[in-house]
C-alpha cells in the first residue's frame, strides 16, 4: 500500500479576508493546513482551492474521486448565510459525501459538513470563543472515537469563532463538548461518507493565534477581550515570546496552558488519527 | 438533636506560620473555612482548634462527639516530616475518624487525614501546583459521590501545594484528578468514620491568592512562576481588579478562568454537599 494520499485543501476565506490576514502577519489558512498535513504524514500531496474566489470550480465526478482526502480550513464566511460562495461550498461539501471522500476539517469545516448533511448552525449565544477554548471534554462516543485515540479525555485547544452548531444532522455525533460550545467536535456520516469536524483549531500554534489576535485588534476590544489596543498588544507580545521561548514557563501559567496547545505532536493527535484511521484505509479499499 | 450545628474548625498551620500569614494580609485557613461555613449555615457554631501547637486542647467542656463535623484547612506542613507539630494532627486525625464524626478538608487535610489511615505523602513529581488546579475532572465513583452533586463537566479551582498521596490508604477512593495530581479528591474510610476531601481550595478566593504569591514571591521566582518580583506585583494587583470589578472579564479571559473560580456558589459545591448531606443531613 502506498501512503502518498492526494489531498485536496479547501481554503473557504475570501481574496480579501485573505489579504488582511496576509497585511497583519497572519499565514494563510490553506497554507497552514497543508504544512500540518504533510508534516504528519510527509508522502501527502496537498492542492489548495479557493472556492470563494471568483471563477474558481471545486472538482466534481472524476476529478473529485482523485482525491483520497478533503481536509477544510476555517473561514470568515457564515455557514447560515444564503450567498453564492456558501452555496458552492455546502454543494461540494454534498459531492464529496457522496463520492465517499473522507472530510476533515477546523471550526467553518465542522459547520458546513453538518449543514450539508442537513443540520443547523446559528451565532453562539455566549458570543465570540477567542484564544483557547477551555476544558473541552470528550463525550462517552468521543472516548471511543478512533479521532480521539491517544488524547486526554479533557483538553484545552486554539479556538475562534461566533457560530456554533445547534442541531445534529442524523447520522452525526458530537464527540466533544465545553462549557461555551456544546459541539467542539462532530463526526457527519451522510451519503455514503465520512466527515470529522472540529470546532478549534489544531492547525494553529501561539504564533498563529497572536497573529490572528493582531488582525482583529479593534473588534476583540469591542467585544471586551481587551481593556484597550496597549493590553492587546501586550497579550500579542506574551504569545510570541512564548513562541519563540519556550523555556517562558511563566507566561503559560500566567495563561493557563499547557502541552494541549504547546505541544504540536499533542494538538494535531485528531488530525493524525483521521490521516492514519480514516485517509489511509479509505484509499487502500478504493485503490 | 435541635439547635445550630455545632464545627470544630481545625487551623493546621503552627502559629509562627499563621502569624506570618497575617503579616502579609492573608486569611488563615481555619478562619477562611469559618467564613465559608457561616455563609452556608447561617447560625452554625465554630470552634477553632490550632492543632499544630502543643497547647491545643478543645475548649473546656468539649469532647470530639460533641461536634458534628470538623475541617481541616490547609498548612505548609509536610506531612512525611516527623516533627511534633506533624505527629499531633495525624494522632487528632486519627481520633476524628475514631469518634465517626464528619470529617472534612482541603489539600493539609487530605494528606494528614491519608497519612493517619495508612496511606504516603511525597513530593509531587510534577513539582508545585499553584494558583489554579486546571482541568480537574471527576472519576466514575466521583461522578456518583454526593460530595459532587451539582458538577457536571471539568472544572478549575484554587491550589497550592507540593505534596501529593503517592499510596493511597486502605478504605480510600479517588472521587476527581487532574494532569497534575492523580489525587485532586478522595474519600477515606478508617476506624469507622468517613473524610471527604479536597487537594485543592475551594475556600480561597483571588485575593488570598494574591496575598499567597506576595508571600511566596521569593521561591515563585526561583521556581519559574514569575519572571521576577515586579511580575509578582502585578499579578497580585490583577487578581485584586478581578475581585474588586467582576465585570473586567478580560482579565479573566486572560487568565483563563471562569465561573469555577469567580463564581462562589459554584466555587462551595462541594463544602456545600458536604454541610448538607453528611452534617445537616446527619442531624434529621
Amino acid at each position: 500500500m502506498t501512503a502518498d494520499p492526494r489531498i485536496l485543501v479547501i481554503e473557504g476565506y475570501t481574496r480579501k479576508a485573505r489579504d488582511e490576514l496576509r497585511a497583519g502577519g497572519a499565514s494563510l489558512a490553506g497554507n497552514l493546513y497543508a504544512a500540518m498535513l504533510e508534516k504528519i504524514l510527509p508522502g501527502a500531496r496537498c492542492e489548495i482551492v479557493y472556492p470563494a474566489d471568483p471563477g474558481v470550480a471545486l472538482p466534481r465526478g472524476s476529478a473529485l474521486a482523485d482525491y483520497d482526502g478533503v481536509a477544510w480550513t476555517g473561514c470568515s464566511l457564515t455557514v447560515f448565510e444564503d450567498v453564492p460562495e456558501v452555496r458552492a461550498q455546502i454543494d461540494f461539501a454534498r459531492a464529496a459525501f457522496g463520492a465517499g471522500i473522507p472530510g476533515f476539517g477546523s471550526c467553518w469545516a465542522a459547520q458546513i459538513a453538518v449543514v450539508a448533511a442537513g443540520g443547523m448552525v446559528a451565532a453562539n449565544p455566549r458570543g465570540r470563543e477567542m484564544g483557547i477554548a477551555r476544558k473541552i471534554a470528550l463525550t462517552p462516543e468521543g472516548r471511543g472515537h478512533p479521532m480521539y485515540d491517544g488524547k486526554a479525555s479533557v483538553f484545552d485547544a486554539f479556538i475562534s469563532h461566533v457560530d456554533e452548531i445547534t442541531h445534529l444532522p442524523s447520522g452525526a455525533v458530537c464527540l466533544a463538548g465545553n462549557a461555551f460550545t456544546p459541539v467542539q467536535a462532530v463526526s457527519v456520516v451522510h451519503d455514503g461518507g465520512v466527515f470529522w469536524g472540529l470546532q478549534y483549531h489544531p492547525e494553529y500554534d501561539l504564533r498563529e493565534m497572536a497573529r490572528l489576535t493582531y488582525c482583529r485588534i479593534d473588534k476583540l476590544k469591542e467585544l471586551g477581550f481587551f481593556a484597550d489596543r496597549q493590553a492587546a498588544l501586550d497579550y500579542v507580545e506574551l504569545l510570541e515570546t512564548l513562541h519563540k521561548d519556550s523555556g517562558r514557563g511563566d507566561i503559560a501559567w500566567l495563561l493557563g496552558i499547557d502541552d494541549d496547545v504547546l505541544n504540536e505532536d499533542v494538538r494535531v493527535i485528531e488530525v493524525r488519527n483521521w490521516l492514519e484511521r480514516s485517509v489511509l484505509p479509505t484509499m487502500a479499499r478504493r485503490r | 438533636m435541635g439547635g445550630a450545628p455545632r464545627l470544630l474548625v481545625v487551623e493546621g498551620n503552627t502559629r509562627a506560620a499563621c502569624a506570618e500569614m497575617t503579616r502579609y494580609g492573608g486569611v488563615n485557613g481555619a478562619d477562611l473555612y469559618v467564613r465559608v461555613i457561616e455563609h452556608i449555615v447561617p447560625g452554625a457554631i465554630t470552634d477553632i482548634l490550632c492543632a499544630a501547637d502543643p497547647d491545643c486542647v478543645l475548649p473546656a467542656g468539649a469532647a470530639l462527639a460533641d461536634y458534628d463535623g470538623v475541617v481541616v484547612g490547609g498548612s505548609g506542613l509536610r506531612a512525611f516530616n516527623d516533627v511534633p507539630e506533624v505527629r499531633r494532627q495525624v494522632d487528632f486525625a486519627r481520633a476524628v475518624f475514631e469518634a465517626k464524626v464528619p470529617f472534612f478538608g482541603s489539600c493539609w487535610a487530605v494528606q494528614v487525614a491519608a497519612v493517619a489511615a495508612g496511606g504516603v505523602v511525597a513530593a509531587s513529581p510534577r513539582g508545585r501546583e499553584i494558583g489554579f488546579a486546571r482541568k480537574i475532572e471527576l472519576t466514575p465513583e466521583g461522578r456518583a459521590h454526593p460530595m459532587f452533586r451539582g458538577r457536571a463537566g471539568p472544572f478549575d479551582s484554587f491550589a497550592i501545594h507540593f505534596d501529593e498521596i503517592a499510596a493511597l490508604p486502605p478504605g480510600a477512593v479517588v472521587l476527581a484528578a487532574n494532569p497534575h495530581s492523580r489525587v485532586q479528591a478522595l474519600s477515606i474510610t478508617a476506624y469507622g468514620g468517613t473524610f471527604w476531601g479536597l487537594q485543592y481550595h475551594p475556600e480561597f478566593d483571588l485575593p488570598q491568592l494574591a496575598r499567597l504569591y506576595e508571600r511566596f514571591k521569593t521561591p515563585m521566582v526561583e521556581q519559574g512562576f514569575h519572571k521576577d518580583e515586579a511580575a509578582v506585583a502585578k499579578h497580585a494587583a490583577l487578581l485584586d481588579t478581578l475581585h474588586q470589578d467582576p465585570a473586567r472579564r478580560d482579565l479573566a479571559w486572560l487568565l483563563g478562568i471562569d465561573d469555577d473560580i469567580l463564581d462562589q456558589d459554584t466555587r462551595y459545591t462541594e463544602i456545600r454537599n458536604w454541610l448538607e448531606s453528611q452534617v445537616l443531613g446527619r442531624r434529621g
